[in-house]
C-alpha cells in the first residue's frame, strides 16, 4: 500500500525582480525561473526504506520540502497516507529532519525536544518519558542539560533525529541524515533507520552517500536535474549478472600476459602476481585454461557485480 | 497547546535577551527624567498657588493627574512607537533567516497559532512595561497630600489606552517581520509605518475634504486623545482591536504566500 504518492509533481522557483546576489543588488527581468522538479511520479510503500538519490541540485530537497508543506508545488499533486499535503492529522503522524537543521541554540537538549513535544500536543507526563527515551536512543542523555549551541555537528544531527521521532511518527522524512557525520555516526544513523523499519515505520530519505543507501534501502529513486531517471528495487535496478571478473595468477611470465593484454580491461603486476580484469566469461575461462597449461597457478577469481555507485554514475552520465 | 508552547518559548527569549532590558531601561530612564521635571514644575506651581491663596488671591490649584501623570504617560505613548520596532523586528524574520520556521511549519501547527503565540508574547512584554509604569502614579499617591492624589479612573483609562496601542503597534511590527528575512529591514519598515500611521491625520488635501476626514479617522494618534483625557470611547476600542486583527491576518497570509513564492 502506497503511503506517499506523487503525480506530475513540478516546482519552478521564481526569483524576485529585485534580488541580491553575492551581496549585490540585482534587477532581473528575464531568466528568473528555475525548474527544480519536473513531473515527478513516485509511490512509496508502507514500511519500506525509500532512498531518494541524486547529485546536488537534483531536486531531492525540493521534493521533501513540497511533501512537508514547506513549499507548494507549481503543478501536480501529492498525497501522504491518502490525504492531501498539509492535512493537520497527517502532520501529526510524520516526522521530519531537514538537511541543515537549525535549532533554537539557547535551548537545552531536553528543552528542545520538550518544545516539539508540546507542538505535537503530547501531554507533560508522556513528553518527559519520550524525551528521556529519545535522548537515550540517540546517545545524548549526557548532553540533555547542555544548550544546543554547545553541540557538535554530529550531536546536532542526532538531536534533530530525536526531534523527528518525538511524535512517534508512522513516516519519517530525513533529508541527508548522514551529512556531516563521521563513519561511526553514519553507522549509528543507518542502524537507527533499520530499527525504524523493524518498528513498521516508513522511512523516506534523501542522500548522496550511495554506499549507505545501498546498505539500507528497499527501493531507490534517482533524480537528476529535477527529473526522475529511474525508480525500483535495488535488485531490479542493478544488474544481477556479473559485469567483470578479477583474475589473480602466479607463476606466469610477461610473454603469457602480453598474449591477452589487448583483450583485458586492466593488467597490474604486484609482488609476483598478475591482477587481470576481464569483461567476458569466455575470455576469463580461456585465460585460466591457458595459464594452467603453461604451469601457472590461479590465486583468486572474483566475479564483480554492478554497485549502486556504478549504476548511479551510468544513469547520470547517460542523461 | 501549540500557541501556548510558542508563547512560552518566545516570552523566555524576550526575558533572556539583554536587548529587551535595554529597551525597557531606556524608556523608563526617559520617563523618569520627564517625571522629575514635571514634578518639580508641579511643586513650584502648587507652592505659588498656595502663596496666592494666602495673599487673598484666588487661583486654581494645579491638578496632579492632569499635569504630572498625563504628562508622563503622554511621553510613554510616544516612546512605545520607537520601542516596538526593536522588540518586534526579529519575531518572524529571524525564524525565516535561521531556517527554524521550516521545522515549525512541518508540525501540526497552523500559521495562526504561530502568529498568535509570538504576538501574545510581545503583548505580554507590553503588559510588563505597563505594570512598571504604575510606579509613577504610585509615587504620586505615596508622596501626594490630600487633594494631590491621582484620579485612578483616569490612570486606568491611560493603562487601557497604552495596552491597546501597544497591541496594535505589535501587530504591525509582526506583520513587517513576516515580510522579510532581514531583521533590520523589518525594524525600519515598522518604524516608518508606525510614524506614517500616526501622522496620516495631518495630511491635508484641500480639494477632497472627505478624504481628509477619513485619513484623520484612520490615524493612530487621533484615537489616543480620548484615553489621555480619561474617556473610554467604544470607537477607539474597535479601531485598535480591528487594526490588530487586520495586521495579524496579513502576517498569516504573508507566511502562507511564502510557500508559493519560494
Amino acid at each position: 500500500m502506497a503511503v506517499i504518492e506523487t503525480q506530475g509533481l513540478s516546482k519552478v522557483y521564481v526569483r524576485d525582480v529585485i534580488d541580491t546576489e553575492y551581496g549585490r543588488l540585482r534587477i532581473r527581468l528575464t531568466g528568473r525561473k528555475t525548474v527544480a522538479l519536473d513531473n515527478l511520479n513516485l509511490d512509496v510503500n508502507k514500511g519500506e526504506i525509500f532512498g531518494l538519490l541524486g547529485p546536488n541540485g537534483a531536486g531531492k530537497t525540493t521534493t521533501i520540502k513540497i511533501l512537508m508543506g514547506i513549499h507548494f508545488a507549481s503543478s501536480g499533486t501529492a498525497k501522504i497516507m491518502g490525504k492531501p499535503l498539509g492535512d493537520r492529522a497527517v502532520k501529526s503522524r510524520i516526522g521530519f529532519l531537514p538537511e541543515n537543521p537549525y535549532f533554537y541554540d539557547y535551548l537545552k537538549g531536553w528543552e528542545f525536544l520538550d518544545f516539539y513535544g508540546q507542538l505535537y500536543g503530547i501531554d507533560k507526563r508522556k513528553r518527559r518519558a519520550k524525551v528521556e527515551e529519545l535522548l537515550a536512543l540517540v546517545g545524548l542523555t549526557h548532553a540533555a542539560n547542555i544548550p544546543l549551541r554547545g553541540y557538535s555537528k554530529g550531536m546536532n544531527q542526532r538531536i534533530g533525529l530525536a526531534q523527528a521521532l518525538m511524535n512517534d511518527p508512522d513516516i519519517v522524512f530525513l533529508d541527508e541524515p548522514q551529512s556531516g557525520l563521521d563513519p561511526l555516526g553514519r553507522k549509528e544513523v543507518r542502524d537507527l533507520i533499520l530499527g525504524l523499519r523493524k518498528q513498521g515505520k516508513t522511512v523516506f530519505f534523501s542522500s548522496h552517500i550511495l554506499s549507505d543507501a545501498e546498505m539500507i534501502c528497499d527501493r531507490v529513486a534517482i533524480l537528476f536535474k529535477g527529473k526522475l531517471r529511474s525508480v525500483g528495487r535495488l535488485s531490479e535496478l542493478l544488474s544481477s549478472s556479473v559485469t567483470e571478473w578479477e583474475i589473480v595468477l602466479r607463476d606466469v611470465d610477461e610473454r603469457f600476459i602480453n598474449r591477452w593484454r589487448d583483450r583485458l580491461e586492466r593488467v597490474v603486476e604486484s609482488e609476483g602476481e598478475w591482477w587481470l580484469i576481464s569483461k567476458s566469461q569466455d575470455l576469463t575461462d580461456a585465460i585460466i585454461d591457458a595459464a594452467t597449461r603453461d604451469g601457472g597457478k590461479l590465486s583468486a577469481l572474483t566475479p564483480r557485480r554492478q554497485s549502486l555507485e556504478d549504476y548511479f554514475i551510468s544513469e547520470v552520465k547517460g542523461s | 497547546m501549540a500557541t501556548w508552547a510558542i508563547y512560552k518559548r518566545e516570552l523566555k527569549t524576550y526575558f533572556q535577551s539583554p536587548s529587551t532590558y535595554i529597551v525597557i531601561a531606556l524608556i523608563f530612564l526617559l520617563m523618569g527624567m520627564i517625571f522629575q521635571n514635571i514634578m518639580a514644575e508641579f511643586s513650584d506651581l502648587s507652592m505659588r498657588s498656595q502663596q496666592m491663596g494666602m495673599w487673598g488671591q484666588q487661583q486654581q490649584a494645579p491638578n496632579v493627574t492632569h499635569m504630572v501623570i498625563r504628562g508622563v504617560f503622554y511621553v510613554m505613548f510616544s516612546l512605545i512607537l520607537f520601542s516596538i520596532p526593536l522588540l518586534s523586528m526579529r519575531l518572524l524574520a529571524e525564524e525565516k533567516s535561521r531556517g527554524t520556521l521550516e521545522m515549525i511549519v512541518t508540525c501540526p501547527v497552523g500559521d495562526w497559532s504561530l502568529i498568535m503565540g509570538k504576538y501574545l508574547a510581545l503583548v505580554s512584554v507590553g503588559v510588563f512595561m505597563i505594570i512598571l509604569s504604575s510606579l509613577f502614579p504610585l509615587m504620586v499617591w505615596y508622596v501626594g497630600k490630600p487633594g494631590s492624589v491621582p484620579e485612578w479612573p483616569i490612570v486606568g483609562s491611560l493603562w487601557i489606552g497604552l495596552l491597546l496601542i501597544f497591541a496594535a503597534y505589535s501587530a504591525f511590527g509582526l506583520m513587517a517581520s513576516s515580510m522579510t528575512e532581514n531583521q533590520m529591514a523589518a525594524g525600519v519598515v515598522t518604524l516608518i509605518g508606525l510614524l506614517l500611521w500616526n501622522m496620516m491625520g495631518d495630511f491635508q488635501i484641500e480639494q477632497f475634504p472627505q478624504v481628509n476626514t477619513i485619513l484623520k479617522e484612520m490615524s493612530a494618534s487621533q484615537h489616543t486623545e480620548n484615553f489621555l483625557t480619561g474617556v473610554l470611547a467604544l470607537k477607539d476600542f474597535v479601531f485598535y482591536i480591528l487594526s490588530s486583527f487586520l495586521f495579524l491576518f496579513i502576517a498569516s497570509k504573508t507566511l502562507d504566500a511564502r510557500r508559493w513564492r519560494v
